[in-house]
């Protein structure tokens, strides 16, 4: 089902999701979009830190660390799997 | 003769450093970490009847980015004063490349995209359909290995004959990166990056993380120990057999006696116990940490390091830039432009000092030597090496409790939200980052023996021969501070000395053996035994050294790091900050350890 979205921390890590929206006012959104990170866009959670914060996903290919701050901002709903 | 101005671009680690080092034989520093590249480097190379001029623009994401780093990327390519925009990529991450690839087509058809790092891909399994890809980007692609310089003859041919008007056909720039990707790169393995995949797993695991970290430094700590050992005594003896055979010869043609003491006991004594006792550890960390860099370690310490530093109000980053201190404390801060927010970045400039740098490190291993450890000598050294560990953690610690004090007091603020990219492993180019940094480090060591460390053993030698009154001008100054050194539980000399160390580090030592030489106590220090003996025989003892230790971690930055500072914050108020700070914290300390051995 794509219209239930959760937030980035809860991805199942793994698993492929497909990102819905990211908060409006969000300072990052501008930035985010360079490394892939925009509606549309595909992520897995791969690992976490020590500390579970921050965590790490892949975006297109490349390992991207996020804090739990900022991946709050971010909705996701799992990818359909073909 | 053709002349033509080559902007180098790129997401950050592609290997753009590397592209632009093998195209113009500069040596800028490379390391596997993104944002490696702060400043713009510029260099030639002749080709054929053409003179390129290269760029090497720091790396970036997308052109319309809110870091200050970026920025300059984006406004120097929508500028238009580049001739031709050379892209590169990383091949074993196309996709992610492709937006940025996407973003400057979008502005500008004088563009070369130069394929990187095809030796990774092919080993990862991922295919790269080089002439679909030029078809559909409309611009010349050329596959690369900038490491063994593979394709460059073709990439240097397309840069000379490439024409802006040859690609002027009007094509529609905008296209769909799922589509190109889906059509240009096809993976033999389901997952290539499975080896990165488990490694990442082991060293940011919640039980391996922190011990694999602290191992490693302990490694490379003993290593630097025991492997600079052998050539630090050989070196000494050889100059002590030099020092007898100069002396020899200055008094047989005749030179006064106070040249040959000028020259000898300042000078020769100073620039000796730099290159003896300074250089070796310097050239066997250097590279061994150039390794770890290479590699891609760091970003992953930066990753395992990260809440600690937010805790303390502090940018994720700055685990990066502390670890460039541990080489030199001016990269450091230097480095600090990688953190976007200027709040965090005046943090990380701060507080990079807390970190011993290379210059300090053989100050640090000799004390440790000689007061901490006793014993047979490879139990000793590792035992020395966890010592020396142990002080680097209390640096450490440090700079998360000052960085903390900073965020809550005069740099209140949030942390600011950051990405931060861990890159895929690459294997370092053992042989050729042994040799290189070795070298390099050599050089560089040398270079500031000859400027600083000579002028001021002659310097040094002449304030502890001029005298006023009944005693040396030196005297006078270390009688001076010497009350003010008893309450900190050392002496006026190691004041004295620290003062005089501002222009370089590396000098602190010689300059303490200078003043002790002075009144008489010593002769010869080929070995630290030697060493032991002069600085026990002026009254030194452990809390001396371990007061030494404190001051030499805890003290104002170096010349070259106050100029960094200057430069880097604009301002001489944080400047003067950054220099007090420590001092106040290693004076503090020192006053601390004193007041309670007096109280015992």
């Amino acid at each position: 089902m794509n219209d239930v979205s959760i937030t980035l921390p809860m991805a199942v890590p793994g698993k492929e999701y497909i990102i819905q929206s990211i908060k409006k006012g969000a300072a990052v959104a501008d930035t985010f979009r360079g490394y892939g990170i925009f509606p549309g866009a595909k992520i897995t959670l791969l690992f976490n830190s020590p500390a579970k914060n921050p965590s790490a996903y892949e975006v297109m290919g490349a390992v991207l660390a996020l804090r739990k701050e900022d991946s709050n901002n971010i909705y996701i709903s799992p990818a359909i799997v073909k | 003769m053709k002349n033509k101005t080559i902007a180098l671009v790129g997401n950050p680690n592609v290997g753009k450093s590397t592209v632009f080092n093998a195209l113009t034989g500069m040596k800028q520093h490379t390391g596997n970490w993104p944002g490696k590249t702060v400043t713009n480097a510029v260099g030639h190379m002749r080709y054929k009847d053409a003179t390129f001029d290269f760029i090497d623009l720091p790396g970036a994401y997308s052109l319309d980015s809110s870091s200050p780093d970026e920025a300059v990327t984006g406004e120097y390519i929508l500028s238009g004063q580049a001739d031709l925009v050379l892209i590169v990529a990383d091949a074993t991450c196309l996709k992610r490349n492709l937006l940025l690839i996407k973003d400057i087509l979008k502005v500008t058809d004088k563009a070369v995209l130069c394929v990187n790092l095809m030796d990774e891909a092919r080993k990862k399994g991922i295919q790269l359909d080089i002439e679909k890809l030029q078809k559909l980007l409309h611009i010349p692609v050329i596959a690369t290995v900038a490491r063994s310089k593979e394709g460059f003859p073709q990439l240097l041919e397309t840069l000379y004959s490439f024409s802006p008007n040859e690609s002027s056909g009007m094509h529609k720039k905008d296209f769909n990166i799922n589509d190109i990707y889906r059509q240009c790169v096809t993976l033999s393995k389901e997952e290539p990056h499975s080896f990165d995949r488990k490694l990442d797993k082991i060293v940011t695991s919640k039980i391996l993380g922190f011990p694999v970290m602290i191992l490693l430094l302990l490694m490379i700590f003993w290593i630097t120990m025991v492997g600079a050992n052998y050539p630090s005594e050989a070196l000494s003896s050889m100059f002590s057999l030099l020092d007898e055979k100069i002396r020899t010869l200055l008094i047989s043609v005749n030179a006064p006696n106070v040249l040959v003491s000028a020259l000898m006991d300042g000078l020769y004594t100073t620039l000796t116990w730099v290159i003896s006792v300074m250089l070796p550890p310097m050239a066997i960390f250097f590279p061994l940490f150039t390794l770890l860099e290479d590699f891609g370690y760091l970003p992953r310490v930066a990753f395992n390091l990260d809440n600690v530093f937010k805790c303390c109000g502090a940018h994720g980053k700055q685990s990066l830039t502390m670890c460039m201190g541990f080489g030199c404390n001016a990269c450091g801060v230097m480095g600090c432009r990688i953190i976007e927010s200027p709040r965090e970045r005046l943090i990380a400039i701060i507080t990079n000092n807390f970190v011993p740098c290379n210059g300090r490190f053989p100050t640090l291993i000799a004390i440790i030597l000689i007061f901490f450890v006793s014993g047979t000598a490879s139990l000793g050294t590792l035992a020395a090496g966890c010592i020396l560990t142990g002080f680097i953690l209390i640096g450490i610690a440090v700079t998360l409790i000052v960085s903390k004090l900073l965020s809550k007091t005069v740099l209140k603020g949030m942390p600011s939200s950051f990405v931060l990219e861990l890159p895929p492993y690459r294997k370092p180019k053992i042989g050729s980052v042994i040799v290189r940094s070795i070298f390099d480090r050599t050089v560089f060591v040398l270079g500031r023996a000859i400027v600083i460390a000579a002028p001021f053993g002659v310097l040094i030698w002449i304030l502890a021969n001029i005298k006023i009154g009944n005693s040396s001008i030196l005297n006078h100054c270390t009688e001076f501070l010497d009350p003010f050194g008893r309450v900190i539980g050392v002496d006026g000399v190691i004041v004295m000395a620290f003062i005089l160390g501002f222009p370089a580090n590396e000098i602190v030592v010689p300059v303490m053996l200078m003043c002790y030489m002075s009144t008489g106590v010593l002769t010869d220090y080929s070995s630290l035994t030697q060493l032991q003996d002069t600085l026990v025989g002026c009254g030194w003892t452990f809390q001396t050294a371990l007061s030494v230790i404190i001051l030499c971690l805890f003290h104002f930055p170096c010349g070259t790091t106050c100029l960094t500072i200057k430069k880097e914050t604009g301002s001489l108020k944080w400047t003067a900050f950054a220099f007090l700070l420590p001092t106040v914290i290693g004076i503090g300390i020192c006053f601390i350890i004193n007041l309670f051995c007096t109280l015992l």
